[in-house]
């Protein structure tokens, strides 16, 4: 019967349906009958097949079982290099079009490319003969097509992975037959190389990327300098950093970049629960990243390297010692062969044993620490170069927020903000647009990851500057005090000033030191951290210490922040006061010390580049505030309130008359009031009331309303006050008072007089 | 096993020899003589064989026996309740019987093939009086002919020596185990005692092609 | 009726090849039931290889008087093994004969549809009746068979060529290895077939 395509009108679609399993292998195209007849094939003819991707497929044209027409199952094994892969989870429709019948003679002559197994094992493995028969059983008898790829079909033996089909007489362009008599020949170099793979941009990280580079580079571009120089090229390297920054993204990219094979290794899978195991697989490991290495440099990454390698020599400690041996043999065992570079990251460097850290086994240690300012923003871009983003998106106000927040956290960020943009806009959903407003609310819901674990961080309810009643010159001084460095650090560089450390607040109870410091907490929009005793105190000894120490490590890690220790004389007390010789107080006591003006950062907290002066902005270090708070100013250690430390001593009266009158005011903001009541009357009737007195005066007089009239009660009137002043007493006398002002005033701190 | 594959059946020895090869009566005494022992080497080492192999069946049972008794007190340790106490307390004597038994028959395998070395010892020493004779015969002189083809009557000795040494030391190998072979005390041993008595390591494997190229030599194998 | 006569051509090619797939599908049954127990010897050498292995011969008193009792031992075990081994290539001589035999009558059939392709077309190699299966089914099964042969051939052969005396417990797991070639691929998938186009060959 003659092809008739008249029978198709227009142009039918083929439904692509998942190859039956016992056609794997066979290179065949199921096709019902129609189609067959409409291409003109008759069973087992060459058919080309144009695959929506861009690839194509060389397949045997042969029946569906149930003879129905309109789908077609195909079996990619001679494909072109790129749809390889995809092609067997490729779903959808084909045109018929697109399946084109080709001549098919049988060839005389073929050579093809192998793709060798990665560790095929047998020993015959790169013995040209045994791959050249392994070449020719899997050729055997099928249609190829010049520049396809034959995959070997993976439950396969034999040492051969995939053929790349080079050139052959006559040529295979479009297609030709390999018969028993066709002689096959392995050709030694590659058909030209695809097209280099896609590049993964990477933020903030050039640096920590250079480094890398060069290591990989080096040896491959200058083999013969190197070799003249009798160097030994760095074979290792130690990335340290915490979580999320995107160490297993650089290595990646590195790899990429450099054309280089990569073999990515979590070091706790290697983890075996008999005794000696996990040397066995780390043995493999090695030995695979060796046979990689055969054929192109190799990088070998071993992820949380500090699992594997923890320190040696503590009790109970065999099995790791034994592990750790053998890591440090393998390492040095490496050295001697070419182009495999180690890298291992961990984000804890400090457990690691010593003795894998000295040059020669992990040459190069490289810190990746939490993104800085113009970090983050780099990373933003790159997160956000694809995306619909609006212009009115400001990144670098973005980043601005985004303190403590790694590569990871900031993806999820622009993920959780895209999500909204496509939930909740629903003006246009084919043309989504991100805007602002997304990323406000992705904030909300995405915490910076580095943060979640830190002790004491707050999740503070806003408060703005304008619900603290009165202190407006205390309120001033902390803006000044701290707010300003935090937010125009450029400015206090301009003007060569240091910027303080820390703050104490001092003044008697209730009269919103806490608030106050929220309040600020809230303007900064930066990290803040609250401990309190509490979260310190520990029965074990040296644990508070520690605890205070990981509350300064990590704060350091998010700058800017404030640390707030509320109730520091509960915390801290004072070397000269206390009797015992060294109690819990006193050594947490000289930990803040030392925070507070140490010599300097532990290596591992670096952030950003040494060297490079634009980061003024985010200058290490300087930007941790500590702020505490006391009423009991007077016990606490000189030390501590020596400039350069607690440098600014702040005050904060009980509320004078105006005060009052506006705390009171903002109390009674949401009550109804009645309109003889007189708040000015009230204001110069509470003296020595504190803030948290007025509140409870409020509240109070606020009760016997709804008390006297039930629950219908409307408002609240002057009477209700009036009878509440009799009952509240005043927490503050004027002993008290003149207490705290006289406190500092007797060593001479001038601030205090203009309170 | 070499010798279940070996083809040939028994080859006559002397008393129907004369009949078997009518075309060539003139062979000398000495060379009857040594046709004779070559015959016999061939017929030793087949009955070696044969009871080596009886015994390997023996020797199999016996480490059987003692690796099935080791799991047994395996599992019994690990479930020492009384009724399988009680069980062991039969069942052991019954086995301890059954290995007396086995080791009784390799003892005789063994005592069987003592024998045979024994014999294989005086065709060598026999052979080495020819040799003898021969010198005494025919004195130095060197261009003295050979007795068949080519060997010069000399050799004869010397494959008969290297033969019978072999199997000397594997008769000594052969005791070793028979005497230990139910004493190991663990399966590796075990198994390896049996591994010696089937590959014989000291049988080397030139062993069939001196006694072939010998069968050869002296006319009862044709070429 | 034009496409009848060529038809009738490919039928009787198949005709002629499925006795053939018969008669070899026996002998390589045969071959493969013979190198079952050459493999266990094979696994069994290996045992012994590695009990001899694990001992220490010097710490073994009776041991003592012959010093170079392992020596010796291991290359007897050796040798064993290669007469094994020599045997086993010989089955497997036997297996590429079938294959190649196969490989030829199915690639003749094919050629005999290569050539009247045109003119059966595609209804006539959609025809079936009771007796007969399709043409296109039962030129699938005769390249389904023949792919079998080679695979199965093929897995063999590597599975062979990787024994390596310095692993005796790979060797030891050669037999499981064997039957798991034998379990993976379609074991009753040749005698399926025949049955299918006994009538058909009876016709």
């Amino acid at each position: 019967m003659a092809p008739d395509s008249g029978l198709f009108p227009e142009e039918p679609l083929l439904k692509v349906l998942p190859l039956d399993a016992k056609d794997r292998g066979t290179q065949r195209c199921r096709l019902g009958p129609a189609a067959l007849r409409a291409l003109g094939a008759h069973l087992g003819s060459a058919v080309r097949i144009s695959l929506p991707d861009g690839g194509s497929c060389l397949c045997t044209a042969w029946l569906r079982r149930d003879g129905a027409d309109g789908f077609v199952q195909l079996d990619p094994q001679c494909a072109s290099p790129g749809a390889a892969v995809g092609a067997s989870g490729f779903r959808g429709n084909l045109r018929l079009s697109s399946l084109r019948l080709v001549s098919c003679p049988s060839l005389r002559h073929l050579t093809v490319w192998p793709v060798l197994r990665e560790g095929a094992g047998a020993p015959g493995a790169s013995n040209p003969a045994a791959v050249l028969e392994a070449a020719q059983e899997l050729l055997r008898n099928r249609p190829v097509s010049r520049g396809h790829v034959v995959t070997a079909p993976p439950g396969a033996p034999g040492p051969v992975a995939a053929l790349h089909v080079v050139s052959g007489a006559p040529s295979p362009d479009p297609a030709g037959l390999v018969t028993p008599r066709t002689r096959i020949g392995l050709s030694g170099v590659p058909p030209s190389k695809v097209e280099p793979r896609p590049q993964v941009p990477l933020g903030g990280l050039s640096e920590a990327a250079d480094s890398l580079r060069e290591l990989l580079l080096l040896p491959l571009r200058y083999p013969r300098t190197l070799a003249a120089l009798r160097l030994a090229v760095p074979r290792g390297v130690l990335l340290a950093g915490p979580p999320g920054v995107g160490k297993t993204q650089l290595v990646q990219a590195v790899v990429r970049e450099a054309g280089a094979e990569l073999l990515a290794v979590s070091a706790p899978a290697l983890q075996g629960a008999r005794p000696g195991e996990t040397e066995e697989n780390v043995r493999q490991v090695f030995q695979r990243a060796r046979e990689l290495a055969s054929r192109r440099p190799t990088l070998l990454f071993l992820d949380e390297v500090d699992a594997l390698c923890p320190r040696r020599g503590g009790p109970h400690r065999a099995p790791e010692s034994r592990v750790v041996a053998q890591v440090l043999t393998l390492l040095d065992g490496i050295g001697g062969d070419r182009e495999v570079v180690v890298v291992a990251s961990t984000n804890r460097p400090d457990t690691l044993d010593p003795a894998l850290r000295r040059p020669g086994r992990f040459d190069r240690e490289v810190v990746i620490g939490t993104p800085t300012l113009q970090q983050r923003e780099a990373i933003l871009q790159v997160i956000t170069s694809k995306m619909p983003v609006s212009g009115q998106v400001d990144l670098s106000l973005l980043a601005e927020m985004t303190v403590g927040y790694v590569g990871a956290d900031l993806t999820a960020l622009c993920r959780e903000a895209a999500l909204h943009a496509l939930l909740h806009s629903k003006k246009n959903q084919d043309n989504p647009t991100i805007d602002e407003a997304d990323f406000l609310e992705a904030f909300k819901k995405i915490q910076p990851s580095s943060f979640r674990s830190v002790i004491g961080l707050m999740d503070i309810k806003p408060v703005g500057w304008e619900q603290i009643g009165g202190l407006e010159d205390v309120k001033l001084k902390l803006k000044q005090s701290i707010e300003w460095p935090l937010k125009f650090p450029r400015e206090f560089v301009r003007m060569g000033l240091t910027q303080p450390k820390g703050v104490l607040l001092y003044g008697p109870p209730g009269c919103a030191k806490t608030t106050l410091v929220r309040a600020l907490a809230t303007s900064c929009r930066c990290s803040f951290v609250s401990v309190s005793g509490a979260d310190l105190f520990s029965p074990f000894v040296g644990d508070s210490e520690k605890v205070l120490s990981q509350v300064f490590r990590q704060a350091r890690a998010n700058t800017p922040a404030i640390v707030f220790l509320d109730e520091i004389d509960s915390i801290l007390g004072s070397r000269s006061i206390s009797k015992t010789e060294c109690n819990v107080p006193e050594r947490v006591l000289s930990v803040l010390l030392n925070e507070l003006d140490g010599v300097g950062l532990k290596t591992i907290e670096r952030r950003g580049s040494k060297s490079d002066q634009r980061e003024l902005q985010e200058v290490f270090n300087r930007n941790v505030m500590i702020v505490a708070a006391t009423n009991r100013p007077d016990v606490l250690d000189d030390a501590l309130l020596r400039p350069g430390r607690l440098d600014k001593i702040i005050y904060i009266p009980p509320p004078d008359e105006k005060g009052r009158l506006s705390i009171l005011k903002v109390y009674t903001k949401n009550m109804p009031m009645g309109p003889d009541v007189s708040l000015e009357n009230l204001a110069a009737e509470t003296s020595f009331f504190s803030g948290a007195d007025l509140g409870n005066l409020c509240k109070e007089a606020a009760l016997l309303a709804l008390q006297e009239n039930g629950l219908e009660a409307t408002t609240v009137k002057q009477e209700h006050f009036l009878k509440s002043l009799q009952t509240i007493k005043p927490s503050l006398s004027h002993e008290d008072l003149t207490l705290y002002e006289n406190l500092f005033q007797k060593q001479g701190f001038s601030n205090l007089g203009d309170i | 096993m070499y010798a279940k594959e070996c083809p040939q059946d028994q080859i006559p020895t002397s008393n129907t020899l004369g009949s078997a090869t009518p075309r060539k009566p003139v062979l000398s005494v000495s060379a009857r003589k040594i046709k004779d022992n070559a015959a016999d080497w061939h017929n030793l080492i087949l009955k070696w064989e044969n009871l080596s192999d009886a015994g390997f069946a023996t020797a199999n049972n016996i480490a059987n026996l003692k690796i099935s008794l080791w799991s047994e007190d395996k599992t019994e340790s690990q479930s020492s309740s009384p009724a399988s106490e009680e069980n062991a307390g039969r069942t052991l004597p019954e086995h301890s019987k059954e290995l007396e038994t086995l080791c009784e028959a390799l003892q005789t395998t063994f005592e069987a093939l003592a024998k045979i070395q024994m014999k294989m010892e005086k065709l060598s020493s026999t052979t080495k009086g020819i040799c003898e004779l021969e010198n005494y015969h025919y004195g130095d002189e060197r261009q003295r002919p050979p007795l068949f083809h080519t060997w010069p009557t000399a050799h004869f000795y010397e494959v008969s020596r290297k033969l019978s040494d072999m199997y000397r030391k594997e008769l000594l190998l052969k005791r070793t185990v028979t005497e230990e072979l139910a004493h190991a005390a663990d399966r590796d041993l075990a198994l390896s005692y049996l591994s010696m008595w089937l590959h014989q390591p000291y049988v080397e494997a030139d062993s069939r092609l001196l006694l072939e190229s010998m069968l050869l030599e002296t006319g009862h194998r044709a070429l | 009726m034009t496409q009848v006569q060529p038809l009738l051509a490919v039928q009787e090619a198949l005709k002629q090849c499925f006795p053939v797939v018969e008669e070899q599908q026996g002998l390589w049954q045969s071959a493969l039931g013979d190198c079952q127990p050459l493999l266990l010897s094979l696994s069994n050498l290996a045992e012994q290889l590695q009990a001899a292995e694990n001992l220490r011969f010097e710490d073994v008193p009776p041991l003592r008087a012959f010093p170079d009792l392992k020596e010796r031992l291991r290359r007897k075990q050796l040798l064993a093994g290669d007469v094994v081994l020599d045997k086993l290539q010989e089955r497997l001589t036997a297996l590429l004969k079938v294959r190649d035999t196969v490989s030829s009558h199915v690639e003749r059939v094919l050629q005999v549809y290569e050539r009247h392709a045109d003119t059966v077309g595609i209804d006539g190699v959609l025809q079936a009746s009771v007796v007969s299966p399709s043409v296109a089914d039962m030129l699938e099964w005769l390249q389904d068979i023949e792919r079998h042969y080679r695979n199965s051939y093929l897995k063999r052969k590597y599975l062979l060529s990787s024994i390596q005396w310095g692993d005796p417990a790979s060797i030891q797991a050669l037999p499981k290895a064997w039957d798991r070639i034998s379990e993976d691929e379609h074991q009753d998938f040749v005698r399926d077939t025949l049955l299918n186009v006994s009538f058909f060959l009876a016709e």
